[in-house]
């Protein structure tokens, strides 16, 4: 046990000062990383700055560019349409599969290490390799699950999923869903594994079925984890970027342009950062208010906390 | 529960089982057969395997290097999300001080930053100071998300460690320093470990910062994907053995570490 | 009413026999108690009657039908539990009146239900509060009203005092004994102490490692114990057995000699309960001498332990009700051991003797 400080400012940073000292560096790195950006994207979106005109930091344009936005870019809240249905769709049938899968598990396997690992290895994998996989399986000429689909006449000979308009929305949806129900299954099923027993068997002594003991009671005391899970789903899937990246672009025409594709093609295809940064802030803005809602969920779950026993 | 639900419901969890692992397993077969067989209309599952493609492109195309630079990026995110959170992370699971929910909430929100709100501003302010094709930028870059990780789990590890032993330690003489390096660490590894490998992960996985804050030098091999991928005349075998090669370590990985990180995964939701 | 086990036994599926062949029958309106040690299957046999638990081999009957396979739902039968699970969601009232709800009772006939019970209980004026805001003694209480409230033929309690500060505890203890009186109901109590089931007992099923020992009144298990375990088990402090032999007209022990002219030669158990002994400060015929050991207050008793020489560690307990602080430890004492509280246990099998 050698090494105590022996001088006395020492002691004292290392003591008083630890707390400070600990917390300081992840706090200045955070700021510097993150809130700096914001600030200087705020301050592009006044400007009409563009890498197509190099070695120019742009004008100050004042409020253009939101006016813009606001009024002259259908594109825009086309996209944001798409990502809202994206979201919606894709949250609540990860939902709805996950909460069935986890009840299954539950019941069956009980947590049991190895099938659940198997089972979670599609949110592990990157996800542009799993755009790349399924843009493979989608294939319209050598796809392999193109192939069968065909063959037990769920698809057209000619058509592709990846080339419909009407259905690559929901292809992406479908693709989602396979990557991320896992994960909420898994928060589902650990919520399941740590419910405490006495309130299923005392509402079986009161008299309830099966059905009303799951409803009354598992789905009451599971709602605070499944609200903060589909919430973080929620967040996630409207930043979604990768997938729709590798396998469609955005196409065909804009059926799949999420907001953070259109964001990335403003901003890195056409080099506009100006207009770009606009759009990159209300992407932002609007994963802040989803957060909010988030910090709300979390305060509400904790004030739930405390059950007596 | 009687026999015929039972069989329906393990009947229903071998069906799930095929269908996560099949999709990646297509895609491994594909980057060792030829480019005949992987094309063919009719899709083959028995064909003579080959392993062109794997040196065709990280040795011919010159890939090998964005294995190393995924390494080097991963290794080094982590470790700095590691060094700078690890320590914050005690601060929140033992300290009191006001505004200590509400800072925390905004290391939690760090995490949810849109990435491509946020690489917009900084790729233009990297460029400006020559930092685009550099590891540093990637490093930091993933960096910004992967703190958050840190601090959110680690509080969760650390909080289950009874403060009492705190208390120990600086009746034996330690500074609070003291007592977090000596004591809390290492009873913490195994929390350590599970969340290096979550970073780890996260940062190999990740494209879009990657893919534009990188160019020649620094890019890592998932920016290597749609490198390869044409609208007309994609060399599947060898994108597909990028992509295997991409994912492998990471599910060799997670087999690896199955219990902890079942366990730290489910913390956030759980603990709140 | 009657409820009986036929040749219950359960098996966990580790293999462990927490219910071994256990055979008994009551009837309506008796206060049953389960009284074992942990592990000795008290808790398995209730959750097993209860129907919470399987059982592998047997039957349960209720009014001699046969109820084994039916789920708990329809067994007419409730039950408290050790640390209450009380619905944290729901309000008191709402908590009590969950069963009532489940049957389809009509809104006023719940209201009125769950009014008069709460009232009978003394819970009337938490109806509105949440589980988290109960002190343990009124969470204790709503358990027991939710439990009662559809008037159930039977209530189960399964250890619903062990969470109770100790005066709590008592309170508690005697409002059960007035509730089982008022309403007149059967209850199915299981606890490990044995003060409780001899005050609360109509008649006492003791059990050890999953095995009926003897189910009898508690003045009879007290006067009579079954066995060795049952002697040594009952009572505060505990009955004194000593191991020994009889022959040449007389136990022999280590520590303790006494003429006995009426039993047959052999190794026994002797037994005698620490109240039954009689104390002399004086050399008194009949009485032997011994060295005080340690003189413990228990007011209004005094629990006296003493030992016949210094090496060896046993001792007997004797319990007077007298003022006892003239007496000092290393004093002599004399003591006497009056026949007819004399009782005998098989030194193998622990089971009572003639």
């Amino acid at each position: 046990m050698a090494g105590f400080a022996k001088i006395k400012w020492q002691r004292i940073l290392l003591d008083k000062g630890a707390g400070a000292l600990f917390l300081t560096p992840a706090l200045i790195l955070l700021l510097v990383l993150l809130v700096g950006p914001f600030s200087y994207m705020v301050g592009l979106s006044f400007t009409d700055m563009s890498f197509s005109q190099p070695g120019h930091d742009g004008n100050f344009v004042g409020f253009a560019n939101y006016r813009k936005l606001m009024q002259d870019d259908p594109i825009f809240w086309e996209s944001f349409l798409t990502t809202i249905k994206f979201v919606f769709a894709a949250v609540s049938l990860e939902f709805l599969f996950g909460l069935c899968l986890a009840l299954l598990l539950f019941h069956l396997v009980g947590g049991q290490r190895l099938i659940v690992t198997l089972i979670l290895m599609p949110m592990m994998l990157a996800p542009v390799a799993i755009g790349l996989m399924w843009k493979l399986l989608l294939n319209g000429e050598f796809g392999m699950l193109t192939y069968y689909l065909r063959q037990i006449d769920l698809m057209a000979p000619q058509t592709a999923l990846l080339s419909s308009y009407d259905l690559v929305l929901w292809t992406m949806v479908g693709i989602d869903i396979w990557e991320w129900t896992p994960f909420v299954t898994l928060v589902i099923l650990a919520g399941l594994m740590s419910l405490p027993k006495e309130p299923f068997e005392a509402a079986i002594m009161d008299g309830a079925k099966p059905l009303r003991v799951f409803w009354d009671i598992t789905l009451t005391l599971l709602r605070p984890i499944i609200a903060l899970v589909m919430l973080l789903r929620g967040i996630d899937a409207f930043k979604e970027f990768d997938k729709v990246f590798i396998l469609t672009g955005g196409g065909p025409g804009t059926a799949t342009e999420l907001l953070s594709i259109y964001t990335w093609r403003i901003n890195f295809r056409n080099w506009d950062f100006g207009y770009g940064s606009v759009v990159a802030f209300m992407v932002y803005l609007v994963v802040l208010i989803m957060c909010s809602v988030f910090y709300k969920a979390i305060t509400w779950k904790q004030g739930l906390e405390g059950i007596k026993t | 529960m009687n026999r015929a639900w039972r069989n329906l419901g393990f009947g229903i969890i071998v069906a799930v089982i095929i269908i996560a692992m099949t999709p990646y397993i297509w895609m491994f077969l594909t980057s060792i057969k030829t480019r005949v067989d992987a094309l063919s209309s009719i899709p083959k599952w028995a064909f003579s395997p080959t392993l062109e493609h794997y040196p065709k492109v990280f040795l011919d195309k010159g890939y090998l290097p964005l294995l190393g630079n995924s390494i080097i990026v991963a290794v080094s995110s982590t470790l700095l999300s590691l060094l700078v959170g690890v320590p914050a992370a005690y601060v929140f699971a033992r300290d009191r001080f006001s505004g200590k929910e509400d800072l925390f909430f905004f290391f939690l929100t760090t995490r949810m930053a849109p990435a491509i709100s946020v690489v917009v501003p900084m790729f233009i302010i990297f460029s400006k100071l020559g930092l685009v094709d550099t590891y540093l930028s990637v490093i930091l870059a993933h960096s910004s998300f992967n703190i958050s990780l840190v601090v959110w789990m680690m509080r969760g590890f650390f909080e289950e460690i009874p403060p009492e032993i705190d208390e120990a330690a600086q009746m034996d003489g330690n500074t609070k320093a003291g007592t977090f390096f000596r004591i809390l660490l290492p009873l913490a590894a195994p929390g350590i470990a599970a969340t290096a490998v979550l970073c780890f992960i996260l940062s190999w996985n990740e494209l879009l910062y990657a893919m534009i804050l990188t160019a020649f030098e620094s890019r890592t091999l998932t920016v290597g994907i749609p490198g390869l991928v044409q609208p007309h005349g994609t060399l599947w075998g060898q994108v597909a053995s990028v992509a295997v090669v991409a994912t492998l370590p990471i599910i060799i990985f997670t087999f690896l570490v199955q219990k902890h990180l079942v366990r730290g995964m489910t913390f956030g939701a759980i603990k709140g | 009413m009657s409820v009986a086990f036929h040749n219950v036994s359960k098996r966990f599926s580790d293999g462990t026999l927490a219910l071994d062949n256990l055979e008994f029958k009551f009837s309506k309106g008796e206060f049953i108690i389960f009284l074992g040690p942990s592990g000795s299957g008290k808790t398995t046999a209730c959750r097993c009657l209860a129907g919470l638990e399987e059982i592998t081999s047997g039957r349960v009957l209720v009014d001699d039908k046969d109820i084994t396979d039916l789920p708990p739902r329809e067994r007419n039968m409730s039950m408290v539990f050790q640390n209450y699970a009380l619905y944290s969601h729901k309000i008191v009232y709402e908590n009590i009146a969950y069963p009532l709800r489940i049957r389809k009772y009509s809104r006023e006939k719940i209201d009125q239900m769950v009014k008069d019970v709460a009232k009978l209980l003394q819970i009337d004026d938490y109806l509105g509060r949440k589980p988290r805001h109960l002190s343990g003694g009124q969470a204790q209480r709503v358990a027991v009203a939710r439990a009662l409230v559809w008037q159930p033929s039977i209530c189960l309690m399964d250890e619903p005092l062990s969470n109770l500060d100790a005066i709590l505890r008592l309170q508690t203890r005697t409002e059960l004994k007035r509730l089982h009186e008022e309403l007149k109901c059967t209850f199915v109590f299981v606890t490990h102490d044995q003060e409780e089931a001899m005050t609360l007992g109509t008649r006492i099923i003791v059990l050890n490692h999953g095995k009926l020992i003897q189910f009898d009144t508690p003045k009879k298990i007290y006067t009579e114990p079954a066995t060795r375990f049952v002697a040594e088990f009952i009572g505060r402090p505990a009955m004194n057995t000593i191991e020994g032999e009889i022959s040449n007209g007389g136990f022999q022990s280590d520590l303790l000699e006494l003429p006995i002219s009426d039993r047959v030669a052999g190794k026994v158990v002797l037994g005698i309960r620490p109240e039954h002994i009689a104390l002399q400060r004086e050399p008194h015929s009949d009485f032997i001498p011994f060295t005080l050991d340690v003189v413990e207050l228990v007011q209004p008793d005094t629990l006296l332990f003493v030992k016949k020489e210094k090496r060896n560690p046993a001792s007997i307990v004797v319990r007077v009700m007298e003022d006892c602080s003239d007496l000092r430890p290393r004093d002599t004492i004399y003591l006497n051991f009056p026949r007819s509280n004399l009782h005998f246990f098989d030194i193998a099998t622990g089971e009572r003797l003639p």
